[in-house]
């Protein structure tokens, strides 16, 4: 591993062959001179020549190395630079002079134990463990033992790395897991809502659209965590244009899953308090708001990026850059909050005591979504306060399945646990039961009342019911409701043809709410 | 007496050769290692930066190579004279040439770092704006009824 050789050599710096032909040139030219030279056993110089060597020929390494020989090369100049500006050490007593250790900067000190932050140039150190660095009574840096070399503690900036890989890597996993589990719900999802018409209208339309983002979304990470999983070991490509936009394009499905949660809440803010009344909405500014807008913040995000932190793939998180694609996605979250619980306001207060059927009826549209408001953004509540030690493992674990399982959320909450399409799917099976015929036509209607009679009240269905059966008996009292529920399905008068057979469930199921 | 001065020089060349052919008693020369590091890492250093104009010398992207060729040359030379790198030679050598050099340069700016506070609160207040604004649009436009957009 690349650090166990940096460890060794203290930040050795690729060798220059240049330097030494020089170097042998000038050592004969001392020798003439007179003065003393030390020369270094044969076999240390074939060792390090044979290393050095191996890392030229590698470009991987190189590549690697000159990432992290970029970094600490920069600390290193301005350690000088601080050490040569900072004032002189003032209290008195003995003291550890300022120095460059290689790799981190150290000032003056008094006898005792120094300490920072690990640096971050390797993958394998922990920037949340400390590097120790001893000062003797005397004003002198510790010297390691065995080499009596000043020495500074670095071990406990890789003891750990084991486990935390160990855990990175089953994090991974559970992510992909989390995403493709997504995407199989949400495709199931988008077949039931495109296959069963009977359920089609500007609300399904929009659920659509939100499916299809996440689709979008879940592809995309799981590409996203496969490169960079795969960057982490593999360096050969460290300025991958492709790979940034991969990454500003997992930024910008990340934005639009966000905002098609908005539309969502603002298709019901405005359905139910807005303009109750409206026939049909116009869905374009929808498609905008959750197709176009994200781009805004992805590309500006993807510029702030270029310009100011371009590190490889844009992977780090470390940065307040973040926020550009943050910012946004927490105010749509809270935005959507405030609309839904002025809905649930107006529905509790102001339609409960004219419209009790309808109220409950918008209420059950209205809970899925504000259901899954607060599972959306809790990451982004938790994700700031991540607790130290074991139990920050289980943070990670919990939040991993808060933001990799969203699309599974959102598919069973809006598809697999809604009425409408529970009663749509279980009609579409007794149609095909007996379309395949064995049992004939007498027994259907009795199974469709068994179905009807135990639904819960859905919107559709009453609509449904008022639209295509207008038997007196079913008229006279929701009729007034009608034309308001009407609003929230399109298309049903297609549907009447196919539904013939069941007159009798109907009437039941009307009056029986 | 002329011809004394050649062969005596002859044979105080040939001692000096002898003497560096046997075995070194100790190890690190600080004082030799700090006059090769001034002989000839510090002479290639100068010899770069006078090739640059003295107002590029702050310029990390110009002076890295320069600067990573001088730390390359101290820390060869340290590993073959079995000197620990760095050291104490090292560190006053290097504050000499930041002295000598770059003492009127940023101290901080190098690494990856976010931008100013002024770039940043732009980068991330209009985007906010903006979703705040398109909010308001889509609420607005979706109240309006068909065939009037």
């Amino acid at each position: 591993m690349i650090a166990k050789n940096e460890l060794k050599y203290r930040g050795s710096p690729p060798v220059c062959r240049n330097m030494w032909r020089s170097i042998s040139l000038s050592l004969l030219v001392a020798l003439a001179l007179g003065s003393e030279v030390s020369q270094p056993p044969d076999d240390v110089v074939t060792l390090e020549w044979a290393e050095l060597k191996l890392q030229e020929n590698t470009s991987d390494i190189s590549a690697v190395i000159g990432n992290a020989r970029r970094m600490i090369l920069a600390a290193q100049f301005e350690c000088y630079l601080k050490i040569i500006h900072d004032p002189p050490w003032s209290e008195a007593g003995n003291y550890c002079n300022r120095t460059w250790d290689g790799w981190m900067c150290w000032g003056d000190s008094a006898p005792g134990t120094a300490m920072q932050m690990c640096p971050t140039y390797f993958q394998d150190f922990d920037p949340g463990e400390k590097v120790t660095k001893v000062c003797n009574p005397d004003g002198q840096w510790f010297h390691h033992p065995e080499s009596n070399r000043i020495w500074s503690n670095y071990t406990q900036c890789q003891v750990h790395t084991k486990d935390r890989v160990k855990v990175a890597i089953s994090l991974y996993y559970l992510a992909v897991v989390g995403h493709c589990l997504s995407i199989v719900s949400l495709i199931i999802s988008l077949i039931i809502f495109s296959y069963l018409k009977s359920l089609s209208c500007q609300r399904i339309s929009l659920h659509k659209n939100t499916f299809l983002s996440f689709i979008l979304n879940s592809i995309v990470t799981i590409m996203f965590l496969s490169v960079s999983a795969v960057i982490n070991e593999n360096t050969t490509s460290s300025n991958s244009v492709s790979c940034k936009i991969l990454a500003a394009l997992t930024q910008y499905t990340s934005t639009s899953n966000y905002f098609w949660m908005l539309c969502e809440g603002i298709y019901l803010h405005t359905l139910i308090i807005v303009a109750v009344f409206v026939e049909e909405q116009q869905l374009f500014w929808y498609y905008i708001l959750g197709w176009g807008f994200p781009i805004i913040p992805a590309s500006t995000y993807a510029v702030a990026r270029w310009l100011y932190f371009d590190d490889k793939c844009w992977i780090s998180p470390h940065t307040h850059l973040v926020y550009i694609i943050h910012g946004p996605i927490q105010v749509a979250l809270v935005v959507n909050l405030f609309f839904l619980l002025n809905i649930i306001r107006v529905l509790i207060t102001k339609l409960k005591e004219t419209h009790c059927t309808e109220s409950t009826a918008y209420m059950k549209a209205v809970r899925a979504t504000l259901i899954l408001i607060p599972l959306l953004g809790i990451q982004f509540i938790l994700m700031p306060w991540r607790p130290e030690g074991c139990i920050g493992y289980v943070y990670d674990f919990f939040n991993n399945i808060f933001s990799h399982f969203q699309g599974l959320m959102v598919a069973i909450i809006f598809c697999f646990c809604n009425s409408e399409a529970q009663t749509a799917l279980q009609r579409k099976w007794v149609q095909w039961k007996s379309a395949w015929g064995k049992t004939g036509f007498g027994e259907t209607p009795a199974t469709s009342n068994h179905f009807n009679y135990h639904t819960n009240s859905s919107i559709v269905e009453t609509s449904r019911a008022n639209l295509e059966h207008p038997a007196p008996a079913a008229r006279s009292e929701p009729k007034d409701n009608s034309r308001a529920l009407s609003v929230m399905q399109q298309g049903n008068s297609g549907e009447a043809g196919t539904h013939g057979e069941r007159d009798a469930g109907n009437r039941l199921e009307t009056t029986g709410i | 007496m002329a011809s004394q001065g050649p062969s005596l020089l002859k044979a105080g060349l040939l001692m000096l050769l002898a003497a560096q052919i046997l075995p070194p008693a100790s190890g690190c020369n600080r004082r030799f290692y700090e006059i090769m590091i001034g002989e000839f890492c510090q002479a290639k250093f100068r010899l770069d930066m006078t090739g640059l104009e003295r107002g590029a010398w702050c310029s990390w992207p110009k002076t890295m190579k320069i600067y990573e060729e001088l730390t390359n040359c101290t820390h060869q030379v340290a590993l073959k004279m079995d000197c620990f790198w760095p050291n104490g030679v090292v560190d006053d050598f290097f504050m000499q040439i930041h002295r000598d050099y770059f003492s009127d340069c940023a101290l901080t700016g190098r690494l990856l770092h976010d931008p100013p506070i002024g770039i940043l609160a732009p980068f991330i207040a209009v985007p906010v704006l903006i979703t705040l604004l398109m909010t308001a649009a889509v609420v607005w436009r979706s109240k309006r009824t068909e065939g009037v957009l």
